[in-house]
């Protein structure tokens, strides 16, 4: 009886005992030089994840896993074996899905099909950014410590392949998904060369002998990657905004959900859609609700329109907007907030989960919409008394900065605040609002800053565009946690009829809406609209002189509808904004919008798909030459142009350096002219030491055990001309007996220039 | 097809080709789905692929200036140097070192501890550790280099010349004292073994040194003539003839007997097969051990020797005034302690363990 039960427990120690030798594998700490490599491509990905993080929120919690990570790497690298690691990796890979899973709402798991889950991923590598995930953070904090781990892990083992494919594969997924820059790209391309080489050159002499050919091809890739376009440059987005023709769906997307903030931009003139509607009003387009310090994200998902959506639950007008396309066009602009639809395109309609309405196909040519909207009512009084008591999904939604967004900005906003003495969201608003009205120019032409934007726009910016305006209120609301958002769409337009308004391209604006409790989104518009009257006039004026197509349609012209004058103030006094605080401000305000504008091919690109026709700006880097105001910001050049110009300048020095060309050029001047004659004895033998130069080049160095004489005699019997005893007599007398005279001493330096010259290839035929 | 200059012997290393890989799909990504950042991955990548080519195209094979280890037994360990020069220079040294995998190519009788080293060719030497295997003379070379550029994306092959040599001697074990002392009266031994005193010219004979030839009377006579030494002709020589089936063996026991007789400061005469040399004690037995060396298959030349060797089908017998002992037992009956010093102990004597190259090895003996 016991000897089965010994035998079993005897092999199942046995079977610990292999299993625990898989596992352990205890090996002394070592970095070696393409650690470093791998530390760089592991920093790329990780500032990638950061980027996202810093978003969304959960910096905190980033660091954290990060570091816990990283610590775990490294002590696993001293005791666990390589296979065993792998399998760690692998675990925390699925693991990091199942926790991203688990944190995922119930209704959005629900959504996770293959064919789904295999489009999602289309999508994400088509472009779509990984911001349009559902929960970000969660995403980030379970899929970050894998490329952590194995990077480490493996980097401390020597298993460099590993070590570079985990990092290198999220740094390249998010390439893919174009969050990654071109800087933090190259930073990890350069990386992976980087640990290649000094893996190839870890063998005996490696780096001494080679060390300088990798240099020069590192710095080969980073001038050529600055300066060189070698991808094909496809016009084409993610797949997912390719609606119009695929018909595919997404839990991720159904439209244009970033918006990218650019430089400079230009208007285009076209009608884009008529509206007849019983008032005038902004023509929301559409909504968003992430910042990300550089442009802005919609966050969640569609779902399928289904009938008539809840209005604000202020007290609320109806208003009903016949919207005709004059061109393809991919959305539903209306007065906020439309909430029913009628018309073909209304059947696959989608609602964001912000309360947008967005069509699933491309409204055609003359096609009409009619859409229904409920526009609050609110006076500006019940605003004031209305509660701070947030209903929390808003408050978690809207009140949300980037975690590297300055503290100045809500310092500076919190004294905007106090000096208008607001103690009520509303009136804060309206005190930002003000200020911003007040403080900033309006220009089309402006470099985008490199870092935040509202920041930059606040303490670094004298002059942006609606962009710049209504991205910079959202934030200092947001600052001082009133919720807000950024809203994108068209300014009212031209009134071609009593209740008829035609809207060019150059009427996209942005503007900012700001969430009051029991009422509803209220607008506010912190762009100052005269100087973008007299933009927008002057450019329509030359469109029509020039006689640019689709500038009019039926009932638009130079003479604007009559009574014009009067129409103006009462369209200021109907606007439903009850936050207005310019009456006679004309509400047809134009301004430019650039959805995507990072990509120069979409500019001027024909998909109306996105929140705002792509048509209505282009970059003017992309068209440089044509109409541009106020054209002296663009003289100096970049600091991206400097930087690469040093680069190139300091290339092309290390080039030269590593030929050794400075070298031969300063001996060919050296040789070729003499410096200021001093005592006749220094003259020889300086004139001496220029011809064993000379002979150097063109025969053979003189050896250390010649005598000057026996080399003078073998130059002579390899053919070198006569004149050499010359010089060389002359300097066995200054050497040797030290009685040269000035004639000779000329003599010989004159002779020597005369060889010298005489070897010259070019020169030597001018001379004969 | 191609140029000449594109030198088609280029090809990618695994990793280039994951590179090269990468680099279409990047490519392929931003013509379906818009440029991105995919041009900092493809421009890199590119310019790491062509500075490789570059870096690998104006190489020529080197010439590869081996540092020899001696000739010696087999089962003995050695140190192999080589380094590298540029073809037609009579120096080492590259003008432009590569780096490069080189794999010494060595005969079956020796054996490379780790015949590929990864290594900067043309700056210093690289080290082989080599094992005599099997007796007999083995070749080195040639060289194989397989070149890569600083990346190691790409790699050219490379054989570099010459082959060179060296000498295996057989396999030496020491032999009991008892033994050794049956053949001879131990009090004679160590005298007047010297080669100062001259005795007379005689014709050159198959198997004499050649350090022993008189040139000057060569010169005279239009032959060889070599000097014959006192030591030579006097006192007892014992004359050991080699033969049989099994030369591998017969050579290895021999080499033992033979060389433990001049240390004990006898000079011996063996007969072989293929020729007889005469050695004394104090001289270089070289000559003795080519001959064991090339030892083939063969009659047993001298059957009245005072040792004779002879190797059957199975085993090789000594055969001293009638004693016959069996030469594998006479290696066991060396206990590891009681082991001379002197004598020069094969690897496997101390350890216990046993080597490949000390099994006698097939040359028609064992069928």
């Amino acid at each position: 009886m016991t000897d089965p039960l010994a035998d079993r427990s005897e092999r199942v120690r046995r079977c610990l005992r292999r299993g625990v030798d898989a596992v352990l594998d205890p090996q002394p700490f070592a970095i070696e030089p393409p650690f470093v490599g791998v530390l760089l491509v592991l920093s790329a990905a990780l500032w990638e994840f950061y980027g996202v993080v810093d978003v969304v929120g959960g910096v905190p919690q980033f660091l954290v896993t990060v570091a816990a990570t990283v610590v775990v790497a490294v002590v696993a690298a001293r005791v666990i074996a390589p296979r065993a690691g792998l399998w760690i990796g692998t675990g925390l890979f699925a693991v990091g899905s199942a926790v991203y899973l688990l944190a995922v709402p119930a209704s959005q798991r629900a959504l996770f099909t293959l064919p789904q889950l295999v489009f999602d991923t289309v999508s994400l590598l088509s472009g779509l950014s990984v911001l349009r995930l559902a929960e970000p953070t969660s995403w980030v904090l379970s899929m970050a410590p894998v490329p952590a781990f194995l990077a480490v892990y493996a980097g401390l083992r020597g298993r460099y392949t590993l070590a570079l494919i985990a990092p290198g594969g999220a740094l390249g997924f998010f390439v893919l998904t174009g969050d990654a820059g071109t800087a933090v790209t190259l930073l990890g391309t350069l990386g992976v060369a980087l640990a290649f080489g000094l893996d190839s050159l870890s063998v005996p002499g490696g780096l001494e002998t080679k060390r300088g050919t990798l240099g020069a091809v590192l710095l080969a890739m980073l001038l050529v990657t600055s300066t060189l376009t070698v991808v094909p440059g496809g016009a084409a987005g993610p797949f997912v905004v390719d609606r119009g023709t695929s018909g595919l769906e997404s839990t991720l997307s159904a439209d244009e959900e970033e918006l990218t903030i650019v430089g400079s931009v230009r208007l285009s003139q076209e009608v884009r859609f008529t509206v007849e509607s019983d008032e005038p009003a902004q023509w929301r387009t559409g909504i968003y609700d992430e910042y990300t310090g550089d442009g802005w994200t919609r966050s969640g998902e569609t779902t399928l329109y289904d009938g008539e959506l809840d209005g604000p639950p202020g007290p609320t007008e109806r208003v009903t907007q016949d919207v005709t396309a004059r061109t393809e066009m991919g959305v539903f602009p209306a007065a906020a907030q439309p909430v029913a639809l009628e018309g073909p395109t209304a059947q696959n309609a989608r609602v964001t989960d912000l309360g947008g309405i967005h069509p699933s196909v491309t409204i055609r040519d003359g096609e009409t919409v009619r859409i229904e909207s409920e526009r609050l009512r609110s006076e500006p009084e019940e605003l004031r008394n209305a509660s701070t008591d947030y209903p929390e999904e808003i408050e978690a939604k809207y009140t949300d900065l980037p975690e590297s967004t300055p503290d100045r900005v809500g310092e500076l906003t919190a004294e905007i605040v106090d000096e208008a003495d607001a103690d009520n969201p509303y009136d804060a608003a309206v005190a930002i609002e003000q200020y911003l009205e007040e403080n900033k120019r309006y220009s089309l032409t402006v470099e985008r800053p490199s870092g935040d934007v509202a920041d930059a726009f606040l303490f670094e910016m004298d002059a942006g565009y609606c962009t710049y305006y209504a991205t910079t209120m959202t934030a200092m609301l947001r600052s001082q946690d009133v919720p807000a958002r950024f809203v994108t769409g068209y300014t009212t337009g031209e009134r071609i009829g009593e209740h008829e308004w035609a809207v060019r391209g150059q009427n996209a604006h942005a503007w900012v809406e700001v969430y009051v409790p029991e009422h509803g989104w209220v607008e506010f518009d912190p762009t100052p609209s005269d100087p973008r009257d007299s933009v927008r006039d002057a450019r329509l004026v030359e469109a029509r002189q020039g006689g640019v197509e689709g500038v009019d349609v039926e009932g638009s012209g130079p003479e604007e509808w009559t009574p014009d004058d009067d129409i103006d103030g009462e369209i200021d006094d109907d606007i439903d904004d009850p936050a207005e605080t310019e009456p006679g401000d004309d509400p047809e305000v134009d301004d430019v919008l650039d959805p995507d504008a990072d990509d120069p091919a979409d500019a001027g690109g024909v998909q109306p798909v996105s929140g705002v026709d792509q048509r209505e700006f282009e970059d003017v880097g992309a068209a440089p030459g044509l109409d541009e105001p106020g054209d002296e910001e663009r003289t100096l050049p970049s600091r991206d142009d400097v930087g690469y110009g040093a680069l190139l300048l300091f290339g092309v020095a290390v080039a030269i350096r590593h030929r050794g060309w400075d070298r031969r050029a300063y001996r060919g001047v050296w040789l070729r002219y003499p410096v200021r004659r001093r005592d006749p004895e220094t003259d020889v033998h300086r004139a001496f030491a220029r011809l064993e130069y000379l002979l150097g080049r063109r025969y053979r160095p003189r050896r250390r055990t010649e005598t000057p004489r026996t080399y003078l005699t073998a130059m002579r019997l390899r053919g070198a001309d006569e004149r050499i005893e010359e010089v060389f007599d002359a300097y066995e007398r200054a050497r040797y007996r030290g009685d040269v005279s000035r004639a000779e001493a000329d003599a010989a330096i004159e002779t020597v220039e005369e060889l010298a010259w005489e070897s010259t290839p070019v020169i030597r035929r001018l001379r004969r | 097809m191609l140029p000449d200059r594109f030198t088609p012997e280029i090809r990618p290393t695994r990793r280039g080709r994951s590179v090269v890989a990468v680099c279409l799909f990047a490519a392929a990504m931003a013509w379906i789905a818009g440029p991105r950042a995919l041009n900092a991955v493809v421009a890199p990548g590119i310019v790491g692929l062509a500075a490789a080519y570059l870096q690998l195209r104006g190489l020529e094979a080197p010439r590869v200036v081996r540092d020899l280890p001696p000739d010696a037994h087999a089962g003995t360990s050695h140190e192999l140097r080589l380094r590298f020069a540029d073809a037609g220079e009579a120096t080492a040294g590259l003008s432009d070192p590569f780096l490069a995998r080189i794999t010494e190519r060595v005969d079956d009788g020796l054996e490379l501890e780790q015949p590929a080293v990864e290594a900067t060719v043309g700056t210093g030497e690289v080290r082989f550790d080599v094992t005599y295997r099997r007796r007999g003379e083995r070749s080195l070379g040639p060289t194989e280099l397989v070149a890569t550029d600083v990346f190691g994306l790409l790699s050219r092959e490379f054989d570099c010349e010459p082959v060179d040599s060296v000498l295996v001697y057989p396999e030496r074990h020491p032999i009991p004292e008892q033994f050794r002392f049956g053949l001879y009266d131990h009090e004679d031994v160590g005298t007047s073994r010297q080669r100062d005193e001259f005795d007379q010219l005689r014709e050159y004979e198959e198997g004499d040194s050649l350090r022993d030839i008189h040139w000057p009377a060569t010169a005279r006579k239009d032959e060889l003539i070599v000097k014959e030494f006192v030591a030579d002709v006097q006192g007892p020589s014992v004359s050991i003839s080699v033969g049989g089936r099994g030369a591998d063996r017969n050579a290895t026991a021999a080499t033992s007997v033979a060389l433990a007789l001049l240390e004990d400061g006898l000079p011996v005469a063996l007969s072989a097969p293929n020729g007889r040399v005469e050695t004394f004690p104090g001289g270089d037995p070289r000559q003795l051990l080519e001959l064991l060396t090339r030892l083939p298959r063969g009659e047993v030349p001298d059957p009245d020797a005072d040792v004779v060797i002879e190797g059957t089908h199975r085993r090789t017998q000594i055969r001293t005034d009638g004693e016959t002992h069996r030469f594998d037992q006479l290696r066991e009956a060396v206990a590891p302690g009681s082991v001379d010093d002197r004598t020069e102990k094969p690897a496997e004597m101390r350890t216990g363990k046993p080597t490949p190259g000390a099994v006698p090895a097939a040359d028609g003996g064992e069928q």
